[in-house]
């Protein structure tokens, strides 16, 4: 073939770019850390790349959770210790006035040592973490829990309401099945004897509008369950039973099913893993209901306490050491119980901890393995590109140099 | 036999046909660095021998030759390389002018970074997230407000900058308009000099390199096919043409014969919707387009009043160049002028030519390869990518939107989350470009909907837990706009009260992606785009290397070769020069030196 000096200098130009070029890669990727700067570098990589930063920013989101979460289950923990050791400082006082059952006076000491537990107990149960009340459920910028006094004594009240979600939202007309007037269902209060509640009209799919079907279902359970409680308002398809607290269960024919109808859940819900969601909450509700009967309460058993140490009737003093003390003893046990599954939401949430950092690092390992460059192997490729380098520079300036005209 | 004179002519002729060739010589050192020149050679040949035998002359032994000459300059070159150099650098031009704009896109859509749109619908979710678990808080709120708000005007900007990215590549492609109309005019008088050079017997060799040198910038805009005509004339027309089947109708830039019955292109700079209609629909449309493409004076503004359908409208929107006359008025397949209105009124009749021919008979060039096809397929990508971020910002919409009023279709009085800012724009009329978060939530962020019903309780977190779980639902986003246009056709059967959230969430759709997977995608195939392109003009720059390598080993300069020659020609011509002394010397002998 036959050579020209343009041709050798086109040449040298043209790989002197290359040259420069594959440098100047090496240069990016060693000053930036990493193996691509733009996608179309490795389309392959990037998508994969992309996908784990956010795989792992929701993982980081997940962490903070977990760890919100952690703490609030400590705050409950320490506080249910708290009431545990309350409930059994009553406990105490109660035997002792097996010892004094006669001797008004420490009895008086005793109730007076009694209503600042009460007091304390309130205190405890208003306990608030991060601008909420621990337990007050999904309404936790209101006190679940407060004290009223009674001639010289304080009783504790409850502010939780019970509430109930039926299919009663989101459309001007009802759009679940049909009810027929005269159907049956039964609601039971912190599992005491079932009311049964009788539908008074038709609730028709497509016909009867949302509030003439929540103004139908509030008069009848108001008329169930009147004689016992105040009333129950409605708002948005929600029924809130004004007192007593506790939990509600339904049963009886499909009307409850039909109807939408099921206990307003009071559970705080937290995401803890892709799709993984967990309640992490105790409610005053179950600190106060220890059992399941309509009075087993601490504010009945409390309010008892104090009207018995008030007492003179020997059968009314008797009681604090009989039916009083069970009940403190119950509710004890309920406190424990509850601790108990604080305890198992505490592990649960370790070990979703646990998962979460392990999968942070799993993650950060895989990104770190697509996206970093490995140092010794670029700076080995650097060394080899700049030899190149400098032997196309080196012999391009020989060979271009000398013609004919040196030599005529 | 000859005499003595008659070797004095021989000596002159050599050292004039050795002149001439140190001139070429001297020409092809001048020259030596000129792109597109091709070195040239004298060729000598013998003059016409001397002597037959006749009366005068006596019988000798053979023919005696009467010196030499310069019998044609002629330029070395290889016109197959030509050839292939043309039709790569139509392939060239296209992926180079589809790589200068894909690279633009990839840098407006700035990934993989923590400040692209990917990391910021990482950031919304998180936000909703965090606001499940402090629903009572305002600054929770304010976060999830505020990170929508950045997602939004993120994707707004994109919008805006690949809208006008788009701008950008139909500025250029009126650009090369006017530049291949330049060149198809220099071409043209350049073909006729050379013509004219010819009869006259000489040999054009530098305007030819001219010539090609323009064909050769002209074959990176598009493919060109030349016939060689004539006395070195040539007849220039792009490879893909209209006439298609009939080679008889193609349309020429450059004829060596009836030079003006030629074709140029004049670019559509303004496509506007007459009835209303928004611009891509069905109806009737004022077209601009200026002659020539020249739209330096309003005097070369021709419109156009025509129906279009949506296809119509996307091809000569992304197309733009249209086929017309030697004047610049655009033309039919019959190079009938086309019906329209310019500075002087109607579009005025030439002959050979009606003006009546129907405004829809508008011939758009579509070439297959160069720099003008680059321009425009990437203008279809772009188109698509804008389409796919509506998409993304639609479904963002859609499905935030039903979770967060818990409609599954759009009701009036419910507070949407994003909304179109366009006035009194629709939901279901989101693009990217639009898409906004509610001014209502962004004055008031108590308005966002955390809990579950209308006035939830204050800690009830679970609408903005279903939110950001929303980051994990496959949604059937990639079809939006090809089967589902409202909300109500996006969830059609998929929402569903969530018995643990209490609240209406979205089921994943088989087939679906998730939003940032969507996002993914569309960046996947953009990096796949450009890195193709990039390949192509890396092969491609080796691949002319070669064929240019080549031409310059047949046709260029070698200084070396050059002074070699220069030697050669300077030592005939000495030589040259002491025969006539010689001669003299002779002649000296025979007048003064014989009779003393």
């Amino acid at each position: 073939m036959r050579v020209t000096n343009q041709m050798l200098s086109n040449n040298f130009l043209r790989d002197m770019r290359t040259n420069l070029n594959n440098l100047s890669t090496i240069q990016n990727q060693m000053a930036s850390g990493k193996q691509i700067n733009k996608p179309s570098d490795d389309p392959a990589k990037a998508s994969k790349i992309m996908q784990m930063y956010s795989e792992i920013d929701s993982n980081k989101q997940y962490n903070s959770n977990i760890k919100n979460t952690a703490n609030w289950l400590d705050v409950t923990d320490t506080t249910l210790d708290r009431v545990g050791k309350v409930i059994g400082r009553i406990d105490e006082l109660l035997v002792s006035t097996g010892g004094s059952a006669n001797d008004l006076s420490s009895r008086k000491t005793i109730k007076d040592e009694i209503n600042q537990r009460v007091e304390e107990l309130s205190q405890l149960l208003n306990t608030s973490f991060d601008g909420k009340y621990i337990f007050g459920g999904t309404s936790g910028t209101t006190k679940p829990a407060g004290t009223k006094t009674v001639g010289e004594n304080s009783e504790l009240v409850s502010n939780a309401k019970t509430k109930v979600v039926a299919k009663l939202t989101d459309s001007a007309v009802y759009g679940g099945a049909t009810v027929a007037s005269g159907a049956i269902f039964d609601i039971s209060l912190n599992g005491g004897v079932p009311i049964t509640v009788t539908t008074s009209a038709d609730i028709e799919s497509g016909v009867t509008t949302m509030a003439e079907a929540a103004s139908t279902l509030q008069t009848n359970i108001n008329t169930a369950i009147a004689p016992d409680t105040a009333a129950v308002t409605v708002t948005n398809g929600r029924f809130v039973i004004n007192s007593p607290a506790g939990t509600l269960t339904f049963s009886g024919t499909s009307a409850t099913k039909d109807l939408g109808l099921r206990p307003g859940s009071d559970m705080l819900l937290v995401e803890v893993s892709q799709g993984v969601t967990m309640d992490y909450n105790i409610t005053a509700s179950q600190v106060i209901n220890y059992g399941m009967g309509a009075g087993e309460n601490l504010m009945k058993l409390l309010g008892g306490i104090t009207s018995h140490l008030d007492s003179s009737v020997p059968t009314e003093i008797k009681k604090l050491t009989n039916e009083d003390l069970a009940g403190i003893k119950e509710a004890m046990t309920n406190v424990l119980k509850l601790r108990s599954e604080v305890g198992a939401k505490q592990n649960r949430m370790e070990s979703a901890e646990t998962i979460n950092s392990d999968q942070n690092m799993n993650m950060t390992e895989i990104l770190s393995a697509t996206e970093d460059i490995d140092i010794t192997e670029k700076a080995m490729e650097y060394a080899t590109m700049q030899t190149i380098y400098m032997a196309s520079l080196q012999t391009s300036a020989k060979v271009l140099q000398p013609s004919l005209l040196d030599y005529l | 036999m000859a005499g003595l004179f008659s070797t004095f002519n021989v000596a002159t002729r050599g050292m004039s046909a050795q002149q001439k060739a140190l001139d070429v010589t001297s020409h092809n050192i001048a020259n030596a660095n000129t792109e597109g020149y091709s070195r040239q050679r004298a060729t000598m040949e013998t003059t016409r021998p001397f002597g037959m035998p006749s009366m005068n002359n006596a019988i000798g032994a053979g023919q005696l030759g009467t010196g030499v000459q310069v019998s044609a300059i002629t330029r070395i070159r290889d016109t197959y390389l030509d050839y292939q150099v043309r039709t790569e650098n139509g392939t060239m031009g296209l992926y180079q002018g589809r790589e200068k704009f894909l690279t633009e896109v990839e840098s407006i859509f700035n990934e993989v970074s923590e400040t692209g749109v990917s990391n910021m619908i990482g950031e919304v979710f998180d936000s909703w997230s965090a606001l499940s678990t402090s629903p009572e808080s305002s600054n929770t709120r304010t976060v999830v407000a505020q990170k929508s708000k950045a997602l939004t005007d993120q994707l707004n900007s994109t919008y805006n900058l690949l809208t006008k990215l788009k701008e950008n590549c139909k500025e250029v492609i009126q650009k090369d308009v006017v530049d291949i109309n330049g060149m198809i005019d220099q071409i043209d008088e350049l073909n006729q000099q050379v013509r004219a050079v010819k009869i006259g017997g000489n040999e054009p060799n530098d305007l030819m390199d001219k010539r090609d040198l323009l064909v050769d910038e002209l074959s990176t805009k598009f493919g060109i096919t030349i016939d060689k005509k004539a006395l070195a004339g040539e007849d220039l027309k792009a490879t893909d043409n209209v006439g298609g089947t009939v080679p008889s109708k193609d349309l020429y830039f450059v004829r060596s014969d009836s030079k003006d019955d030629v074709s140029r292109f004049s670019y559509v700079s303004e496509i506007k919707p007459k009835d209303g209609q928004k611009s891509g629909e069905n109806g009737s449309y004022e077209i601009t387009y200026y002659k020539n493409g020249d739209i330096s004076t309003d005097n070369n503004k021709v419109t156009m009043t025509m129906n279009l359908t949506p296809a119509e409208y996307t091809s000569l929107d992304q197309g733009r160049v249209l086929w017309a006359d030697k004047e610049g008025y655009a033309i039919d397949a019959d190079k009938n002028r086309i019906k329209g209105i310019d500075s002087k009124g109607a579009v005025p009749a030439v002959a050979g030519g009606t003006v009546a021919a129907t405004e829809t008979d508008y011939q758009i060039f579509k070439p297959k390869t160069g720099e003008l096809n680059g321009y425009m397929s990437v203008q279809t990508d772009i188109d698509k990518y804008i389409g796919e971020l509506n998409n993304l910002a639609k479904g963002i919409a859609f499905s935030i939107n039903a979770v967060h009023s818990g409609n599954e279709a759009e009701t009036v009085d419910e507070i949407k989350f994003f909304m179109n800012s366009d006035l009194g724009g629709k939901e279901e009329e989101i693009t990217a470009g639009n898409i906004s978060v509610n001014e209502v939530i962004l004055n008031d962020v108590m308005k966002i909907k955390v809990g579950k019903g209308d006035t939830p309780e204050a800690t009830d977190g679970n609408r903005a837990l279903a939110v950001s779980q929303l980051r994990d639902i496959k949604l059937g986003i990639q079809g939006i706009n090809d089967t589902t246009n409202t909300r109500a056709e996006f969830l059609a059967g998929k929402f569903v009260i969530d018995d643990t959230l209490g609240v209406g969430m979205i089921n994943s759709s088989v087939g679906g992606m998730t939003v940032s997977g969507y996002f993914t995608d569309i960046i996947t195939r953009l990096a796949d785009q450009t890195q193709f392109a990039k390949k192509t003009v890396t092969n491609h720059t080796t691949l002319l290397a070669g064929l240019n390598e080549s031409r310059t080993s047949i046709s260029g300069v070698s200084l070396d070769e050059e002074m070699a020659n220069m030697i050669q020609f300077q030592h005939a011509y000495q030589a040259n020069a002491k025969i006539i002394s010689t001669v003299d010397e002779l002649l000296d002998l025979i007048i003064n030196g014989l009779k003393k």
